[in-house]
């Protein structure tokens, strides 16, 4: 296990690197001279070239690199040619939006989306397993902004019929308030979590269905079970690597699905922040933005290794050596 | 403890059941049980042969309530006065594990590979007894001993052990809560020549010292020879034989009988050509 660590933080770490080879690369790539590109069309060659040279866009390619590649490392992202604001400090202060709001809706998720699953498999011969896979199906098909609006006409506080959430908008004091800052992201992370949880949902069903009339759930039950409890204890241990497995695909996947969802609500989170920047052509904090993204989705699929290799034994041994061979017992 | 199970039928399909109501989906009828009458007696090691697809597993699945709902089961099983058939989910989920123990064919397919075996055989204890940590795990340990194996493999995972050691696993499953019926279903078919006899063995031995009763279900009159005192012969879903285990095997009077019989010595005696 320590070895698959070992390997795979260094794997890491070298996925990072090539990363920012390509973040790096594509701003330079790009049609258009990068200090040309943020200074706007209508900028002189004296502005542009003032520009070049206070963000060391004069340099060559490799000096521009390691500048920056150093700066990150010491946890500086520079800072905004527009509002002249730090990037870290601006990042630190929308992630604190944007990360609650993916948790919230991946334990929405979670929490909608796995009991459903179990119940619908623990039915697979009655009424509700259709209906629950038809909820399911249409509950995943619904648009996130389709979604969103409907919340919102409904629970949207001086708008909805019910109207008992804030549908615009996150406190400016941010969390020094706990409860106003977690109302406001009640209906964002709904609307976020009913979507994924409907397709959590339907995969822990089908990943339970699949193993429902196998040796492992007729052992169970010959140990004292009933079938829908041998589904609920035995059946979702056996499939949990899976859903671990489909958590951090759903929690990258929300990265940038929250997209949608904080301009629908203003929210001032990481996603708004990066196409407000791309808009104003601040290119050099879109370079450390991006990055940052990707390492935040490197590190997710890190983590959902690390612990898939915890949840399922057998595959402890794989990558490291090999399976381990049958322990020879004295019998 | 005895068992018996009287005129017992099971069909598959036919019925479409809650989930298939429209006609166009009611699959055709298929008969895999027809009147299947068998008695185990108290402290009785009974066999029960037939050649694959003859509904040898289907028997114990269905007294015991381990098939699925849209299998039809009508006839009687009767456990010691209690009748099986018609029970609901919850009082046959009482019997599995405690009254009954169950052996499967291939304990690879059957033991949860992503649990310790030690867990595993708990199973039953935990589902039926209140009993403390350490008491279910000196419990444990003491099975492990009893079926061959260390107290140490209770924190190994199934994959982490060969196929006999699995087997043998399975058995302490059945067994850790002292059942007075075992339903062993062919459970040395997986397992290499000598492996079997090691297991064959160890389950007489295992069942005669707690005095509990057998059915032992197998398509190998050669293995069943060494553990059933009578055998019943199941072909296309009925019995076609009854008699004592030797008697059997001298002299069997059903085709089905006869051609199990022939393939056991064929066999046997060409294991020992091959020596």
């Amino acid at each position: 296990m320590l070895k698959f660590v070992v390997r795979r933080l260094a794997l890491f770490c070298v996925a990072l690197i090539v990363l920012s080879l390509l973040v790096f690369a594509c701003l330079r790539i790009l049609p258009g001279n990068v200090a040309a590109v943020m200074a706007g069309t209508n900028s002189t060659p004296e502005r542009i070239a003032a520009l070049s040279e206070q963000l060391g866009l004069n340099r060559s390619y490799p000096a521009q690199y390691f500048q920056w590649i150093g700066d990150l490392l010491h946890g500086n992202l520079g800072t905004s040619v527009l509002t002249g604001r730090s990037t870290m400090a601006e990042t630190w202060q929308r992630a604190q939006v944007t990360l609650p709001l993916i948790v919230l809706g991946l334990l929405l998720s979670l929490v909608i989306g796995i009991p459903l699953g179990v119940v619908a498999s623990s039915h697979r011969e009655g009424g509700l397993h259709s209906v629950l896979r038809y909820v399911s199906l249409t509950a995943g098909a619904v648009p996130a902004l389709w979604g969103g609006l409907l919340l919102i006409l409904v629970f949207g506080r001086g708008v909805g019929l019910i109207g008992i959430f804030p549908s615009q908008g996150f406190p400016e004091d941010g969390w020094s308030s706990p409860a106003s800052a977690l109302v406001s992201l009640a209906l964002p992370a709904l609307s976020v979590g009913i979507i994924s949880g409907a397709q959590m949902m339907r995969y822990t069903q089908s990943a339970l269905d699949g193993i429902a009339e196998s040796g492992y759930i007729t052992m169970a039950m010959a140990s004292g079970s009933t079938r829908a409890r041998a589904i609920r204890t035995t059946g979702l241990r056996i499939v949990l690597p899976d859903l671990i497995s489909v958590t951090g695909l759903s929690f990258a996947q929300m990265i940038t699905g929250v997209l949608v969802i904080e301009n629908l609500f203003s929210l001032p989170g990481l996603a708004s922040m990066l196409v407000t920047d791309v808009g104003n052509r601040d290119l050099i904090k879109v370079q450390s933005e991006l990055m940052l993204l990707a390492a935040f989705f490197l590190l997710i699929g890190l983590l959902t290794d690390i612990a898939h290799r915890v949840a399922d034994p057998r595959m402890r041994g794989v990558g490291a050596e090999s399976v381990a061979p049958a322990q020879e017992v004295s019998a | 403890m005895s068992l018996i199970i009287k005129h017992l039928h099971v069909n598959i399909g036919g019925d479409p059941g809650k989930s298939l109501r429209r006609r166009s989906q009611k699959a055709p009828e298929k008969k895999i049980l027809r009147d299947v009458s068998l008695h185990v007696a108290d402290r009785e090691r009974v066999g029960l042969v037939g050649a694959s697809g003859s509904g040898k597993s289907m028997l114990a699945m269905s007294v015991m309530g381990l098939l699925p709902r849209t299998v039809h089961v009508s006839g009687s099983a009767v456990l010691d006065g209690t009748e099986l058939i018609g029970g609901t989910p919850q009082d046959l989920a009482d019997i599995r594990g405690r009254a009954v123990g169950f052996i499967f064919q291939d304990p690879g397919t059957t033991l949860n590979p992503v649990v310790p075996v030690g867990k595993q055989i708990e199973q039953p204890l935990r589902r039926h007894y209140d009993l403390s940590k350490e008491d279910r795990r000196e419990r444990v340990s003491a099975m492990l001993e009893k079926v061959g194996l260390g107290a140490s493999v209770a924190s190994a995972y199934p994959h982490e052990l060969s196929g006999g050691q699995q087997q043998r696993v399975g058995i302490a499953c059945a067994l850790i809560t002292s059942p007075k019926l075992i339903i062993a279903d062919e459970p040395t078919t997986a397992l290499d020549a000598m492996t079997q006899l090691q297991i064959v063995e160890l389950l007489v031995q295992l069942v005669d010292g707690a005095g509990a009763s057998l059915l032992f279900i197998t398509h190998d009159f050669s293995v069943l020879a060494r553990v059933a005192q009578r055998s019943y012969v199941l072909e296309s879903g009925e019995i076609v034989e009854e008699g004592d285990t030797a008697g059997l095997l001298a002299n069997p009077s059903s085709q089905a009988g006869d051609r199990l019989v022939t393939a056991a010595k064929e066999l046997t005696f060409a294991r020992k050509e091959s020596r």
